[in-house]
């Protein structure tokens, strides 16, 4: 039971008027406007106090350790003391090899705190009044896994620039880092099952805009895929379209205008290229990988130049970004993508290793007298 | 030193007597939850009750508004859209609902029928929380010696630059809703009304009957109502989510539950709290609304069980139905000559693939069970053959 506090008055009042059978069962219009003129102004105060409340709530969880503090460029980075040398290493050769080349400013790095640790006794830290981006590695943990760690948080701190913008809505990307296979980007580019991203591939850079949804969006859903692509689309998407299943049923049945129906349908209730994204043909990662080298190709003040045009669409702050028009990055794009290209068919060389080292290993096994053996 | 059978045996007895000691008896402990500030209940008990306030007020005056609209209309159907609509998909939709509401009328009552499509948090209270939202509302009565039934359809618009989209959440071949069988049937008898009160407008919105051989006669929810699951252990979750306690009795065969999934779909008793506070009953006797569309567990194919009713039956018996007083299973139970739990349990069982009630062992169990004797009889030959050796 609470004490006899206002604050618990206040709570009782909130309860007495909230209770099922305070509403009678015929309200007129006034009666209901008198009860929500009282109750109004009650909830804007309250909804205040709420989030007062919760602030407070959330600072009492605060963990308090004893860190260091580093700079290392814009970041910021929270150590366990004694881990600093081992944070300017791994954090500032990720920053200088990655990222120092291109970004001059971002307004959620600059406010974010990386707490990083590579250490046998792993410890949790929080805090409620700065984002802490936790980059943490047992001490077996390789070198490349904590820089991996790294440019994960350094590219959460960047998406959230982009929140908000049309450019981070409508041409949402997966990541705002180098990518960890280009080949693996390649793969997903030459799979993408739609004619436009082929054309792309074979050179045509105006496919190549079609291909990743860069064009205004009117007709665009026709431009990137044939009928038969478009069938295989919702083929794909099938749990999207779960409140029409007589229509899906006669889409995946050959029906194409159906399947057009329901892409119509489907995309006309969403206004925003946002919800749309599922349907482009070069998805998330590989849609990161042209982001990441328009700001590589563009150098000094890259991403200052995005943020400066994310409001515009998203061709325009590409090309902003990477000073080049439309075409030439599309080409240049393309040319990098294709250097990816891998020289095994599907990391062959590494299965094959692995799998003979298993079958000597079981030999060896068989071939060992042991008393476990059936025969 | 070499192990002997009885080490092994010993071992394993061990390892289960581990296990018991964490396991046995299981824990009534709930996870610990850091209950929230009292400021935080508190806002969230007046966003509520202010939620729920201005849900009714919203109902109100969205009847005060289309129902004098339906009925000052001397057309076959008024129908009416928010500002700055799609011009085009306006025209579709009411050339789709004027053949609906054609159809309906012919050789029916004379009802003014009304289609409209209003905005989400039309005609609320500034500064109050929206409340539910059903995907369609129905309004019928009589007024000045007229019948009339409004179906009112929620649209959402994005932004204020952009021009209003007509998609609702229903299909735009049942636009009428209920208000087809209203213009068919008339206005229900307290029997009909009750049933639509708690759900059944859900079952009652297609007009035509669904087509066994065709894809209406399928369920949103797939057919993975297998009741469990490897080894025969209990299976949580059904393929789309948990199931409540009538619906597994239902598809289990069982017409009792069959019959209040039937009669009273909303508001049978194992319907989680989450669903219950998001029922429609808690307007209807406060509101003018009369019926709104709510989900069944086995859309699409239960829209169509009124019209499959007729097309069983025939459209008198339904009339029947619809007009009777009383209670809505004793009215179908006259009407139809058939207990409403068995005729829809049949119904269900065509639908789904009825698991057995009670304890039992399903074909992953037994498998199991074969899988593991299988196993043991391997490791009992090896053990049998290391033993004749040494």
């Amino acid at each position: 039971m609470c004490r006899l506090t206002p604050r618990c008055a206040a709570l009782v009042l909130a309860a007495v008027l909230a209770a099922p059978g305070a509403a009678p069962a015929q309200q007129t219009e006034q009666e209901l406007i008198q009860h929500l003129d009282t109750l109004v102004p009650l909830l804007k105060d309250a909804r205040r106090r709420a989030s007062a409340a919760q602030i407070t709530a959330r600072r009492a969880r605060d963990v308090h350790i004893p860190l260091d503090t580093l700079s290392i460029g814009p970041l910021t980075v929270l150590v366990v003391p004694g881990e600093g040398a081992a944070a300017q290493d791994v954090v500032g050769g990720v920053w200088e090899r990655d990222y120092a080349p291109w970004l001059d400013a971002s307004p959620n790095l600059a406010e974010d705190r990386i707490f990083f640790q590579w250490s046998a006794d792993v410890v949790e830290y929080s805090s409620s009044e700065f984002t802490v981006r936790v980059v943490q590695g047992a001490r077996w943990h390789t070198r490349g896994y904590m820089e991996t760690g790294v440019r994960q948080v350094i590219s959460q701190s960047l998406r959230e620039d982009l929140q908000r913008t049309p450019f981070g809505g409508d041409w949402a990307v997966s990541a705002v880092r180098p990518p960890d296979d280009p080949a693996l980007i390649y793969r997903q580019a030459v799979l993408a099952s739609s004619h436009s991203a082929r054309a792309c591939l074979d050179g045509d850079p105006a496919a190549c805009l079609t291909a990743f949804g860069l064009k205004p969006l009117d007709a665009l859903l026709a431009d990137q895929y044939t009928p038969e692509e478009r069938l295989l689309l919702v083929r794909r998407n099938g749990s999207l379209f779960a409140r029409a299943p007589v229509e899906l049923r006669a889409c995946v049945g050959g029906d194409l205008a159906e399947c057009d129906r329901l892409l119509a349908d489907m995309l006309g209730r969403y206004q925003s290229a946002q919800n749309r994204l599922w349907t482009v043909p070069f998805g998330a990662d590989v849609r990161a990988s042209l982001l990441w080298y328009a700001l590589v190709r563009g150098g000094e003040g890259a991403w200052g130049r995005l943020l400066a045009h994310a409001d515009e669409t998203a061709l325009a702050a590409l090309e902003a970004a990477s000073g080049l028009t439309a075409n030439t990055l599309m080409r240049e794009w393309r040319g990098w993508l294709l250097e990816s290209r891998p020289v095994r068919h599907a990391g062959l060389g590494t299965q094959v290793l692995k799998g003979s080292a298993w079958i000597l290993l079981l030999i060896a096994l068989a071939a060992r007298s042991t008393r476990w053996r059936f025969a | 030193m070499a192990f002997r059978m009885r080490h092994w045996v010993g071992l394993a007895l061990a390892g289960c007597a581990a296990v018991a000691l964490r396991l046995v008896p299981p824990s009534e402990t709930p996870i610990p939850r850091e209950a929230p500030p009292q400021d935080v209940v508190y806002e969230r008990t007046l966003s509520a009750d202010a939620a729920l306030a201005n849900a009714r007020l919203r109902r109100i005056r969205l009847a005060a508004r289309l129902i004098p609209a339906t009925l000052a209309d001397g057309e076959v159907l008024a129908f009416g859209v928010p500002e700055h609509a799609d011009p085009v998909e306006f025209g579709r939709l009411h050339s789709d609902a004027l053949r609906a509401a054609r159809d309906a009328r012919a050789g029916g009552a004379d009802v003014a029928l009304g289609v409209f499509f209003f905005l989400y948090g039309e005609g609320g209270y500034a500064g109050a929380p929206t409340g539910v939202v059903f995907d369609a509302e129905y309004y019928f009565g009589e007024q000045d010696g007229r019948t009339y039934c409004v179906s009112a359809l929620p649209v959402f618009r994005p932004s204020v630059k952009t021009t209003v989209r007509l998609f609702s959440n229903v299909d735009p071949r049942n636009i009428l809703g209920v208000c087809q069988a209203v213009a068919r049937y008339g206005l229900p008898g307290e029997a009909a009304r009750t049933w639509l009160e708690r759900g059944g407008a859900a079952l009652a919105s297609a007009p035509t009957p669904s087509d066994p051989t065709h894809f209406t006669f399928i369920t949103r929810l797939g057919s993975g109502f297998e009741r469990r699951g490897f080894l025969g252990l209990p299976a949580l979750r059904g393929a789309s989510g948990p199931r409540t306690l009538v619906q597994e009795r239902c598809f289990a065969g069982l017409e009792d539950a069959c019959a209040t999934l039937f009669l009273a779909p909303s508001d049978e008793g194992s319907v989680g709290p989450l669903y219950r506070r998001y029922a429609p009953v808690g307007f209807l006797a406060s509101t003018p609304l009369s019926a709104a569309l709510t989900s069944t567990p086995l859309e699409p194919a239960d829209r169509h069980v009124l019209a499959d009713l007729a097309a069983e039956f025939g459209e008198e018996r339904v009339r029947r139905w619809w007009a009777a007083d009383g209670d809505p299973g004793a009215a179908f139970r006259d009407a139809f000559g058939v207990e409403p739990g068995a005729w829809y349990a049949a119904r269900v069982s065509r639908l789904v693939r009825i698991a057995e009630p009670g304890p039992g062992v399903t074909l992953n169990g037994i498998v199991g069970a074969f899988l593991i004797l299988t196993l043991g009889t391997l490791v009992g030959s090896a053990w049998a053959r290391r033993r004749s050796v040494a």
